[in-house]
């Protein structure tokens, strides 16, 4: 059932972009139009012909489905991770690199690993390590927030 | 050929092998991390080094993680990337027996000896493919791009029709940006971040990394770590050496079918072993120990294993054809420090290839050296705990794909593409022809168009013999399945 599902997904979606490729001008439209008429068609009949052989809906253990249909006891925790992450974008550019960094590693190995009373203080070596890494060594641009501006100064100030 | 030697024997490149060596043994070494997954995730990495040295290092995260693989699969059944599933049945076999030590040591002489096979046929092989591929044109490049496709369409184990749906997936994604001729943006829905197409290592990263910490997460939750392990003792390195001496032939047929697998877009290291142990048990004398602690079994798996690295680095390099899915994403490597692949890297950048060549060839003699007498504490690595790594995997490939253009539209990218990728293995669509398809979708576009324009007539395509060759085999791979198919059908019993 849920690779029909799925499997009906991606068909809807092929079809959509279908129609926004009819949408383009005649000799811009004929390339896209061939291949999410391609990817719909084959989805299309890889869907049918699961529904005429059962055992191809059947999940195999090394497949996506182990994602897709985790045990109901990891659910909430495994949502949590998905939206640590997810919450770290999202902060990244507010925050900045080094505080949304840390509190991202630190909520993250709470949901998914043993946390010990000196993760947050190892999490936030790490992060430091890395901060002054990309400034000194890589010179690779990271969102500034407060700490990063404040790291910034400090490094200044000792040159 | 000599100043590429004496460029990789520089201080910085040694570094930058072994480097990539250890780094790439570790992944391999711990389960639910592969060598695909080490490269994608190192790319953004590379960014930041000279090209060569970047690609040193991850031929070397290539190399070693293929091996890595093995020392999980040796000392805990438990195999580390599906490429040592084959070592896991000989080399723990071995392991149960109290042979440990020479299981190990086995399999890093015999991936060593197999990869330095392979990276002859690389130095050696390449260049040939390359000078025959400077004579392709548009119509060259368009059948080479469709033979490609249909091959991994047709060899992968995944129904034909989920293989197919994969390819046009792909060919979707590739086609996401401006349209080469008109410059009319397609599939772009306003974001102009879209106007020059998916950004490769996103989607390479969303595709095989972020997937993996979910898995490896739920590992974490689970408290699913993998079983404890004692001391390991030192391998003896000359009995080691005089073994895998008097299996040379093993070791000569296995890493020829590894390197000529390899050459294949969809004969990833996972398939070689399995063959290269099949036909050695075959013509084995004693073929009762196969699957039981054989040491001609671990010997064969191991040596095409690491064979299978080299040959699918020869398309890619001299065609811009991957040979496998870490082939792939080595795409995205080059495409990072603005290095086309194809028979036009030798042509302008000659100083990089012969120098990557030679480096090949050190880093395979690194594998063995290191995997002969670190092998039993680099087995630490099956110590982290799966939550960890589930964690800093998750950091580092949202790091890797905010990192290469400082642009956080690229993550939501990667998010979008790990999506994509769980939804098509719940649908049962392999992700590898997506990943062909989208890296070669481009070429083949570019190139359809051109032939399309200048064609005015069929006689354009028929004077041209290469193409005509290509699009034969092609017919032929197609013509041979259908019949392979309707052959199944009046075989199977009638209900």
């Amino acid at each position: 059932m849920l690779r029909l599902t799925f499997c009906g997904l991606l068909f809807a979606a092929a079809a959509y972009l279908f129609w926004v490729a009819t949408q383009l001008r005649v000799e811009v439209a004929l390339y896209p139009m061939l291949v999410t008429g391609g990817a719909a068609s084959f989805l299309l009949i890889h869907g049918m012909r699961m529904l005429r052989l059962p055992h191809m809906t059947a999940p195999d253990e090394d497949d996506g489905t182990a994602v897709m249909l985790p045990p109901l006891d990891v659910v909430p925790r495994l949502a949590g991770f998905a939206a640590v992450w997810a919450g770290y974008v999202v902060t990244l550019p507010k925050l900045g690199f080094i505080l949304s960094t840390w509190v991202a590693l630190t909520l993250s190995l709470a949901l998914v690993a043993r946390l010990r009373l000196l993760t947050p203080l190892w999490m936030a070596l790490f992060v430091a390590v890395l901060a002054l890494l990309m400034k000194v060594v890589l010179y690779v641009p990271v969102p500034q927030g407060f700490i990063d501006v404040l790291l910034d100064e400090l490094l200044y100030r000792l040159r | 050929m000599i100043d590429g030697m004496i460029s990789a024997l520089s201080p910085l490149s040694l570094f930058f092998a072994g480097f990539g060596v250890l780094l790439g043994i570790a992944f391999g070494a711990i389960p639910g991390l592969t060598a695909t997954f080490g490269i994608a995730i190192l790319i953004p990495v590379t960014f930041l080094m000279d090209p060569v040295h970047g690609m040193i290092m991850l031929s070397g995260i290539y190399a070693g993680a293929i091996y890595g693989g093995s020392i999980s699969a040796i000392l805990l059944n438990i195999p580390g990337t599906p490429a040592s599933i084959v070592s896991a049945w000989e080399g723990h076999a071995m392991v149960q027996r109290g042979r440990a030590p020479v299981a190990l040591g086995l399999s890093a002489v015999s991936s060593g000896i197999g990869g330095l096979i392979s990276a002859l046929a690389l130095m050696f092989m390449t260049p040939l493919l390359a000078q025959l591929a400077l004579r392709f044109g548009a119509p060259e490049n368009v059948a080479l791009v469709l033979l490609s496709l249909t091959i991994v369409v047709v060899l992968l184990d995944t129904p034909i029709l989920a293989n197919l749906a994969g390819v046009f997936i792909g060919l979707v994604l590739a086609s996401v940006g401006l349209d080469a001729i008109s410059g009319t943006p397609r599939f772009t829905f306003g974001f102009f971040e879209l106007f020059s197409g998916l950004n490769v290592v996103a989607v390479l990263l969303g595709f095989f990394c972020l997937p993996q910490a979910l898995v490896l997460a739920i590992g974490g939750i689970r408290r699913d770590e993998s079983g404890l392990i004692g001391r390991v003792a030192a391998s003896q390195p000359l009995s080691i050496l005089r073994t895998v001496a008097s299996h040379r032939w093993t070791i000569l047929r296995a890493s020829s079918i590894g390197t000529g697998l390899g050459i294949l877009p969809a004969v990833g290291p996972e398939s070689s072993p399995l063959v290269a142990h099949t036909i050695e048990r075959r013509l084995s004398k004693t073929p009762e120990e196969f699957g039981k602690g054989s040491e001609s079994g671990l010997i064969a798996a191991e040596s095409s294993v690491s064979a299978n690295v080299g040959g699918s680095l020869i398309p890619l390099l001299s065609l811009g054809i991957p040979g496998s899915g870490a082939a792939a994403v080595f795409v995205g490597a080059l495409t990072l420090h603005g290095l086309q692949p194809g028979p036009m890297l030798f042509t302008n950048r000659p100083d990089v290839m012969y120098t990557f060549f030679a480096a090949f060839f050190i880093v395979n003699l690194m594998l063995m050296v290191v995997g002969l007498f670190c092998a039993r504490y680099l087995a630490v690595f099956l110590r982290l705990p799966k939550g960890a790594v589930a964690t800093f995997v998750a950091f580092f490939s949202i790091f890797g794909a905010y990192a290469v253009t400082s642009n956080l539209f690229d993550v939501w990218v990667m998010f979008a593409a790990a999506g994509l990728a769980l939804g098509l293995a719940a649908a049962g669509v392999p992700i590898l022809p997506v990943v062909l398809a989208f890296i070669l979708g481009g070429v083949l576009e570019r190139n359809l168009a051109i032939t399309i324009a200048r064609a005015d007539s069929w006689s354009y395509l028929l004077e041209r013999p290469i193409t005509l060759g290509l699009v034969a085999l092609t017919l032929m791979i197609i013509g041979w399945t259908l019949w392979r198919g309707l052959r199944r059908r009046t075989d199977a019993p009638t209900a």
